[in-house]
């Protein structure tokens, strides 16, 4: 009866605003429901990295096999085109929108004053100019560094420090390569893999079960900080813009995903509503990963295989919400230095952006916000002010920004699909 | 019990002797007359260097502002002038026990320099520092204040060549575009630090952060009391520059007097040695309360 309860989507909404009620105008009990969201959190994250490892190994056995080379050929091209349609958006709505976005005094003020009460003074950076100082220069991210970091020199370093593109390489390689060996341990190894991650699963089914719960305490604590409320106010427009192109990166999947389904809107709703509410409160690609693939698979009924392939290494690598968040920045961060968007900006800033959306892979919003340097250093742009800047703005817009990471790799998914038959 | 007695008899006796004896009370009524003669100010102002004498005479000295206000001296909203050289000013004019007054005609460092010299202020105390050119001219008093310089750079300068953390080798090594302010020590010192570097010598320091802003230059070289007051002034300053400053390059603000006036330099000195070296958070604190204020005001 309590888990009925507890699955029920409107338990799930009912939550969500208690949980903005407690944090809004309980502040200070608020904080201490920290505990419960940090296990229910951890209890997710710690099944993550051997989910994603067995079902990668076991996929990519499948699909080695022979008939679906092609579709990995027309998933790599479908990823490509979603990151070029999201950054096509981001673009067309800085240009279309730049009035709207730029920056008034106020929010330049604001920007000033980010690193909080310190005296001016304090914010000058001492050096020795006697002493031997090295030439200094930034590392950006590029393709080169990507690939290097990509493949783990040691696999089980990579698996005790968390290094998920580093498993999803290993355990890719390993799927391919377990099914060229014809063996039985080798189609052994591969049902101990599958063992795994359905005993994974299970657990993480039982968890998610208690996801209201962990929803309210996570959205109770963070409503609860009231850090960086000025910051926030000065740049609403720019997360308004923001929120309005991942809804319409969200309904061109909605569109795409309706078209390969045989259910009605209002059911498709239902059915993806446990991964938008997981993600919503999660803020994590990484932690809604089983619920996205359990969502399109038993109840958007999406090809098995297909979402077990594609989900979890596209959520992982492919978030072109990474795309828009560094597009927006790069743009906004042209705005404020006054450099006109010409064809070498919008061409650097794509480019770079993808590559950055690769960087991000994973990244707490601090370090995804850090990151940005890599995109904006080769336009000639300063970084540190939006970098900054840019952590406010991803603690509030990173709930849809996941959602709309995890639904863009869906409908991909559903695009490789082939139409549901009716049931 | 006897003992006692006696004792007690010849302290009163005592007592008495010292109290009543005619020959101590005309001692110390003869010693009472002649005091006052040690504490004689007309003998005093007899010893008293001409320079000192000539200042007493007028009863006040003139000390030389430079005409802007800057963080070491400034007006209130009531326009009256406070700062850490204001109070220095006030403990030497309280010290010589004569009136204070500014002279603050001069709209250039080098213009405090000719107003010294023509006797139209008798010090300059105007985050004045010792130059060997103005040593030339003037004597110069201790420092009663030692800042850091340093180089405000653009931030698309930066980006421009990937410095994150350190930019000093980068402008040791390549041509640089930086602003000084002309005839400043500052102007010396960065052409001695940066050899390679292209200078744009301008008069007006908020011009020069101007240019810095609008990357019409690479920097600007400065002291850190410029950048604490500009960066006060226009706070977005910092969104389009970065700030470094030299520990070990230190701009020390000295008084400056007439070349003859020799005791009067010992009496500064002095002076200088009991006066509370103020930090640049403190400085900074003090000008930022009267800025706010003042702009309030407005």
């Amino acid at each position: 009866m309590i888990i009925k309860i507890l699955k029920n989507p409107i338990t799930l909404f009912v939550s969500i605003i208690l949980g903005i009620f407690v944090g809004i105008f309980f502040k200070e009990s608020s904080k201490s429901l920290s505990i419960i969201s940090d296990i229910y959190v951890n209890f997710l994250q710690m099944c993550i990295l051997p989910i994603v490892a067995c079902i990668i190994a076991i996929n990519f056995s499948k699909i080695s096999k022979g008939k679906s080379k092609k579709i990995i050929k027309k998933w790599i091209i479908l990823v490509f085109v979603s990151f070029l349609v999201a950054a096509l958006i981001s673009i067309l709505s800085s240009i279309f929108l730049k009035k709207f976005l730029e920056p008034s005094p106020d929010t330049k003020l604001a920007f000033s004053e980010i690193d909080g009460d310190k005296t001016v003074n304090s914010k000058f950076t001492e050096l020795k100019f006697y002493s031997n100082n090295e030439i200094d220069e930034t590392d950006n991210f590029s393709l080169y560094t990507f690939l290097i970091n990509t493949i783990p020199n040691n696999i089980f370093s990579a698996l005790s420090n968390g290094d998920v593109v580093g498993a999803i390489c290993f355990f890719s390689i390993l799927g391919i390569m377990l099914s060229k060996v014809k063996t039985k341990v080798s189609s052994n190894l591969l049902e101990i893999f599958d063992v795994i991650y359905n005993s994974l699963n299970k657990f993480v089914t039982i968890i998610l079960n208690f996801s209201p719960i962990s929803i309210f305490c996570v959205l109770a604590v963070q409503f609860s900080d009231p850090n960086k409320v000025t910051l926030i106010k000065s740049l609403i427009k720019l997360i308004i813009v923001m929120h309005l192109i991942f809804f319409t990166m969200i309904v061109i999947s909605f569109i795409i995903i309706q078209k390969k389904i045989n259910l009605t809107i209002k059911e498709h709703l239902s059915a993806i509503s446990h991964t938008f509410f997981i993600s919503i409160a999660t803020r994590s690609c990484m932690a809604s990963i089983p619920t996205a693939i359990e969502d399109a698979k038993k109840k958007l009924k999406l090809d098995e295989t297909i979402s077990n392939f594609t989900l979890p290494i596209g959520i992982t690598m492919f978030q072109s919400g990474g795309i828009i968040s560094a597009i927006l920045a790069t743009t906004y961060t042209c705005m404020i230095y006054d450099v006109p968007l010409g064809f070498n900006v919008i061409f650097g800033t794509i480019l770079g952006s993808i590559l950055y959306a690769f960087s991000f892979i994973g990244a707490p919003s601090i370090v995804a916000a850090s990151m940005l340097s890599g995109v904006l250093g080769p336009l000639g742009l300063p970084s540190d002010i939006i970098s900054a800047a840019w952590v406010s703005v991803l603690s509030i817009s990173d709930p849809f920004l996941t959602f709309q990471c995890i639904y863009t790799n869906i409908a991909i998914a559903a695009s490789l699909s082939s139409k549901a038959k009716t049931t | 019990m006897k003992k006692k007695i006696f004792s007690f008899v010849l302290t009163v006796m005592i007592i008495c002797f010292i109290f009543f004896n005619p020959k101590i009370t005309a001692l110390n009524k003869s010693l009472k007359s002649e005091f006052p003669k040690y504490n004689n100010i007309e003998i005093r102002e007899n010893v008293l260097s001409q320079d000192i004498k000539s200042i007493k005479e007028k009863g006040y000295l003139t000390v030389a502002l430079y005409g802007k206000d800057r963080l070491g001296f400034f007006e209130n909203k009531d326009s009256d002038l406070k700062g850490f050289e204001i109070d220095l000013a006030r403990k030497i004019a309280n010290s010589l026990e004569v009136e204070l007054k500014f002279e603050r005609s001069s709209q250039t460092y080098d213009g405090l320099v000719d107003l010294l010299i023509l006797e139209k202020a008798d010090i300059i105390i105007s985050t004045f520092s010792a130059t060997p050119n103005r040593a030339l001219y003037l004597a110069f008093s201790n420092p009663y204040e030692e800042l850091r310089t340093g180089v405000m750079l653009s931030k698309k300068y930066l980006a421009a060549n990937k410095i994150e953390k350190n930019p000093i080798e980068h402008l040791k090594n390549y041509k640089t575009k930086l602003c000084v302010q002309k005839n400043s020590s500052y102007s010396d010192t960065a052409k001695k630090l940066f050899p390679l570097s292209e200078f744009v010598e301008i008069e007006d320091t908020d011009l020069a952060f101007e240019m810095t802003k609008n990357n019409e230059v690479d920097g600007f070289f400065s002291g850190e009391l410029e950048f604490v007051e500009q960066s006060i002034k226009d706070p977005i300053l910092s969104i389009y520059t970065k700030t470094y400053v030299f520990s070990d390059i230190n701009d020390n603000f000295c008084i400056a007097l007439p070349k003859k006036s020799t005791e009067f330099m010992n009496f500064i000195n002095i002076c200088i040695s009991s006066f509370k070296k103020t930090t640049i958070n403190e400085i900074e604190e003090e000008y930022k309360n009267i800025f706010n204020k003042k702009e309030s005001k407005e």
